[in-house]
């Protein structure tokens, strides 16, 4: 597995020309974005395939199902109004963009000014600092908290990557409060529900392969959940964290079902780990698992703290310490 | 009648480790909760073991083993803690209610069945 915690992100590319859709995917590798590009300016199916983005770039002489780039501009935004949209006028461009679209953009610019798009995009984007070795940590403790509810199967997980969506993926979700001195918010677990049914029917889980009742399926994801939590709070909590909760304030969290949302109350980018499970027999058979982390209430990274190696050593998991 | 009682609000756990123990040729019995796990020790004399997950709905863990003793007035039953907790004020809590062992997840299956072996002979 590649060891790569250089954070990135996804954006989705609406461009007339290959020739510029080439210069804007240039523009987001430099900012480690994965700029997916539309080939059948189907926009819609598009935009509903992909919810784990963190950007839009759309060319104002874009047109599709009979929208006018300024149309899809405030379609998008309409649908998706948590993504930053970065909207590319053509040089001799000398329109006066309406005070309706100003609110919809991110911001409007020309290849000619780079300038102007790339400050937005830091703006936008790449507004919260994760120290690499608590990437690396939630990702080495996700990753083994999978295994052990997984047999047979091949793990792999890509680069960590900030998500500005807040569509969920999949029908099944957990959810569970995170909190140290130095960081306060909710890790999100989100997958499919028929793939989780055909590992417990293939005896790749703990679960006895005839318990595929939805319930069963829950727990698992549930155990999963609760396994990368502990680990967390072991690695990433400090020995001092105040246990007084009911001074700390919180936001509510909404959910519309309909529309497959959910917002902690924040446009703050979220921290996304896309893991990939398949199995090692039937390499078709493959699952996803999406994890996202929301520091919705406090994050202070200049206080982060990993505990040291030898207190990791004493409190290794599986062995059982006697009184 | 069962030597053992498993309690963890996780499906998956209490299949795992039932099926560990009950290969090894124990009686294995189990709960959902600690509410109902108190229910079941104050019912089934023949208990000898628990083994526990600590962040339960309802009722937790450490609540059960303290109410095991103050509550049931039951001093011989072992218990011992399966959790991803390792907080030393929570094992203190833990030793303070007769806990006898601790193990934190993902747990091996031999630790388990090593413990159980001592506990339960």
């Amino acid at each position: 597995m590649e060891d790569k915690h250089n954070i990135q992100s996804k954006a989705l590319i609406f461009e007339v020309n290959e020739e510029d859709a080439e210069k804007v995917g240039h523009l987001c590798e430099t900012f480690s974005i994965s700029g997916l590009r539309t080939r059948d300016h189907n926009s819609l199916e598009f935009l509903n395939q992909n919810t784990d983005l963190g950007a839009i770039f759309i060319s104002e002489k874009c047109r599709i199902d009979d929208k006018t780039g300024e149309e899809l501009v405030l379609f998008i935004h309409a649908l998706r109004a948590e993504l930053p949209i970065f909207m590319r006028l053509d040089e001799d461009s000398s329109q006066e963009l309406s005070s309706e679209l100003k609110a919809a953009i991110a911001c409007a610019y020309k290849f000619s000014d780079l300038k102007v798009v790339e400050d937005s995009i830091k703006r936008h984007i790449f507004t919260t600092f994760y120290p690499v070795p608590l990437v690396r940590g939630m990702q080495e403790i996700s990753l083994e908290a999978i295994e052990a509810n997984m047999n047979n199967c091949i793990i792999s997980v890509d680069p960590p990557y900030l998500v500005k969506d807040q569509i969920i993926y999949g029908e099944l979700m957990s959810l569970i409060p995170i909190q140290s001195n130095w960081y306060r918010g909710s890790m999100m677990l989100q997958t499919t529900e028929a793939e989780i049914i055909q590992l417990i029917e293939n005896c790749m889980t703990p679960l006895n392969p005839k318990d595929t009742g939805f319930r069963y399926v829950n727990s698992l994801l549930n155990e999963i959940t609760n396994l990368i939590w502990g680990g967390i709070k072991r690695r990433f909590g400090r020995s001092d964290d105040s246990v007084n909760e009911s001074l700390k304030t919180q936001v509510p969290i909404s959910v519309n079902h309909a529309r497959k949302y959910i917002s902690f109350g924040t446009e703050e980018p979220q921290l996304c780990f896309h893991y990939q499970i398949r199995n090692k027999f039937q390499e078709d058979q493959v699952f996803d698992i999406y994890q996202r982390f929301i520091f919705n209430l406090d994050w202070y990274p200049d206080n982060f703290e990993e505990s040291d190696d030898e207190t990791n050593k004493l409190i290794e998991s599986g062995e059982l310490e006697f009184f | 009648m069962a030597q053992i009682l498993v309690v963890d609000d996780s499906a998956a756990v209490r299949n795992e480790v039932s099926t560990f123990l009950t290969n090894h040729g124990f009686s294995v019995d189990t709960a959902g909760d600690g509410k109902e796990g108190l229910t079941k020790i104050q019912n089934d004399s023949a208990i000898k073991l628990v083994i526990s997950d600590v962040n339960m709905p309802n009722m937790d863990g450490l609540t059960m083993a303290e109410k095991v003793r103050s509550e049931l007035g039951n001093q011989s039953v072992n218990i011992i803690m399966l959790t991803t907790e390792s907080d030393p004020r929570m094992k203190e809590r833990g030793k303070n209610a007769g806990v006898k062992g601790w193990i934190v997840k993902p747990f091996k299956g031999d630790a388990v069945v090593g413990a159980v072996k001592k506990l339960v002979s």
